[in-house]
């Protein structure tokens, strides 16, 4: 009894175990082992960001009872990547990164490096390749990983092209095909002749992803938008075009007055600034600017049903490609072809990814996501936030309890017996 | 942005031989057309950067053509980034001073000329020509040769035209005042339309 009592008082103190996650993000002792400790305490000493399924571990320790002091020797910052196929000739990924602020990280694949990236607040976006196998993103003392998410099905993503016939339509069609895209047309060039390209004079679901609305486009045409995006389709709304009397429901802002582009801008280093602009003056609820122009929405994008819809300002792009600089013409193409990619639809993603963001490039946070998806234990809390009985002193008591109550037992018994006799 | 109808001004020879053929081609344009065209056309020094603003350009002449380096340097920029260049012999010859010398400035800034197929898209753009390049009357009884050029040449550059190259005259036969069309049974300008509706829709 009095051993059990003083037991009670003095309980057993083991020594602390000291795990580690490694550089890889894995804890170096088993799960069994670390349960089966007797120590209240463990010691994990952190030499990188724990991945998910360890950082579950952990918590599962915690939930256990278990105290878990966490050291890092050096300051940690999480990561998280996002990776969706987009659509292009020779394939694409979409890349979305999200880190601590100012870490400087390499992305790679399956098939080596594709490139080194530093954080700033807002993220990081990438347009690569095909990917071979899983994005990896590797920081000093980080590291994250994706399987891209890849349409089951194939894409169709045809373009139709409509409006009036002008540079813009030409150099437009002409940049879109050199990147790949397969293109229908339907520009005209008088109240009875029409050039067609596809023998169509209106988008369709069935054969189009993106319908690109220039200047002049037909009203045929028109009309048949609002169901083309209703049912996923993408939809471009070019320059002047915006004025269009049907296309109001679906612009995404009040087009404002034309701003001439600055002479022989389009040959620096900011060619934009040398386009003529028709400013989406003020934004319909819903709709986020993507790029802006000395404070002027240049750029603007909103979801409609299954669709989207982007309107882009500029209203001369060929001066863009015809009189900018050496890389012009190859920067045009990457333009419009990288805003063309975030309106194909991708059917049916079906590959399972660790890190899924909740809205697409098209949105105002669209790392806020994978942002919230990072958990991870604070390093600088020394003592779990759940502190639960002692699953080994609680062991002890009863063993202990047990005893004595048989010697308990055994003395009355043996006082009876001496009793009697 | 409009469509601007531009004559190129090059160092040697006279460039400036065919003032009434933009006016006339205009004309045209806005005749047959909802083209949104200027009323009035532009001339562009071929070595200037200015040149780039223009994706269809107009060169003519009668006399011998040499281009400096700074215009074989923007010609071949011109041409690389999407642009056309509509040339036309103001003396339709075939082996005058003007075809010989022009041909091979363009061969050698460009590459050679080649027929152009007389089937070839150019010719159905807008009206058809089922012939392939209308007949000038210039052609016919004029100056030089009697000579009847079948073809016109051109260099292609990314499956498009850069280069049309014609000695059959139109610079003549479109130099006349808009308003004496009226007197024609045949409208001859039909054609200029046709250059102006390839450009703006391959």
């Amino acid at each position: 009894m009095l051993l059990a009592l003083w037991r009670l008082r003095t309980p057993t103190v083991s020594p602390s175990p000291v795990v580690a996650v490694g550089v890889d993000g894995t804890l170096d002792t088993q799960l069994a082992t670390l349960l089966r400790t007797p120590s209240d305490t463990i010691d994990v000493t952190l030499q990188s960001v724990p991945t998910a399924r360890d950082r579950a571990l952990l918590r599962t320790l915690r939930g256990s009872g278990h105290v878990l002091r966490l050291r890092a020797d050096a300051p940690l910052v999480a990561s998280a990547v996002s990776a969706e196929a987009e659509w292009r000739a020779s394939g694409g990924t979409r890349v979305q990164l999200v880190g601590g602020h100012s870490l400087v990280a390499t992305l790679s694949d399956g098939a080596g490096l594709l490139d080194s990236v530093r954080f700033d607040s807002a993220g990081v976006r990438r347009r690569t390749g095909p990917l071979e196998g899983a994005l990896l993103l590797r920081g000093r003392t980080t590291r994250a990983a994706v399987a891209p998410l890849v349409a089951a099905a194939p894409v169709v993503a045809r373009v139709f092209v409509t409006g009036a016939a002008t540079w813009e339509s030409r150099f437009l069609i002409a940049a879109l095909e050199e990147s790949g895209w397969p293109v229908d047309v339907a520009v005209s060039l008088s109240p009875t002749v029409t050039v067609t390209q596809g023998a169509v004079r209106a988008p369709s679901r069935a054969r189009h992803a993106i319908a690109i609305v220039l200047p002049g486009a037909s009203a045929a045409a028109i009309a048949a938008l609002p169901s083309f995006v209703r049912r996923g389709g993408g939809v471009v709304i070019v320059g002047e075009a915006a004025r269009s009397a049907g296309l109001g429901a679906l612009r995404a802002g009040a087009p404002g007055t034309l701003l001439a582009g600055e002479l022989g801008a389009e040959a620096g280093d900011k060619p934009r600034h040398g386009l003529d602009l028709v400013p989406v003056a003020s934004l319909t609820a819903g709709s986020v600017a993507l790029e802006s122009r000395d404070g002027r929405v240049a750029v603007a994008a909103r979801r409609i049903g299954a669709g989207r819809v982007v309107q882009v300002g500029y209203d001369n792009s060929w001066l863009w490609r015809m009189g900018g600089s050496d890389d012009a013409p190859m920067a045009h193409r990457r333009w419009w072809s990288a805003l063309l990619s975030g309106l194909v639809p991708l059917s049916h993603p079906t590959t399972t990814v660790r890190m899924t963001p909740a809205t697409d490039t098209l949105d105002a946070a669209p790392v806020a996501a994978l942002a919230r998806d990072i958990g991870l234990p604070d390093v600088r809390a020394a003592s779990a936030s759940v502190r639960g009985t002692s699953r080994s002193a609680a062991l002890d008591l009863r063993w202990l309890m047990a005893i004595a109550t048989l010697a308990l037992v055994v003395s009355w018994t043996l006082r009876r017996w001496r009793g009697l006799a | 942005m409009r469509f601007t109808f531009a004559t190129v001004q090059y160092e040697s020879g006279d460039w400036d031989s065919a003032p009434l053929l933009a006016a006339n081609v205009i004309d045209a344009v806005a005749r047959y057309t909802s083209i949104d065209v200027a009323p009035s056309g532009a001339i562009v020094p071929l070595s200037s950067e200015a040149l780039l603003r223009y994706p269809l350009t107009f060169l003519t002449g009668h006399l011998p053509v040499r281009f400096t380096a700074a215009e074989k340097v923007m010609l071949r920029r011109y041409c690389e980034r999407g642009g056309l260049l509509f040339v036309d012999d103001h003396n339709h010859d075939v082996d005058g001073v003007f075809h010989k010398t022009c041909t091979e400035e363009l061969t050698q800034t460009l590459s050679p000329l080649t027929k152009i197929a007389n089937t070839h898209p150019l010719y159905r753009s807008f009206f058809t020509f089922r012939d392939g390049p209308p007949t000038t009357s210039h052609e016919l009884n004029g100056w030089g040769d009697n000579l009847v050029h079948e073809h016109l040449m051109g260099i292609e550059r990314n499956g498009r035209l850069a280069v049309i190259y014609s000695n059959k005259d139109y610079s003549s036969e479109w130099s006349f005042h808009p308003e004496n069309k009226k007197f024609l049974s045949v409208d001859n300008t039909r054609f200029g339309v046709n250059l102006v509706v390839y450009a703006l829709t391959r």
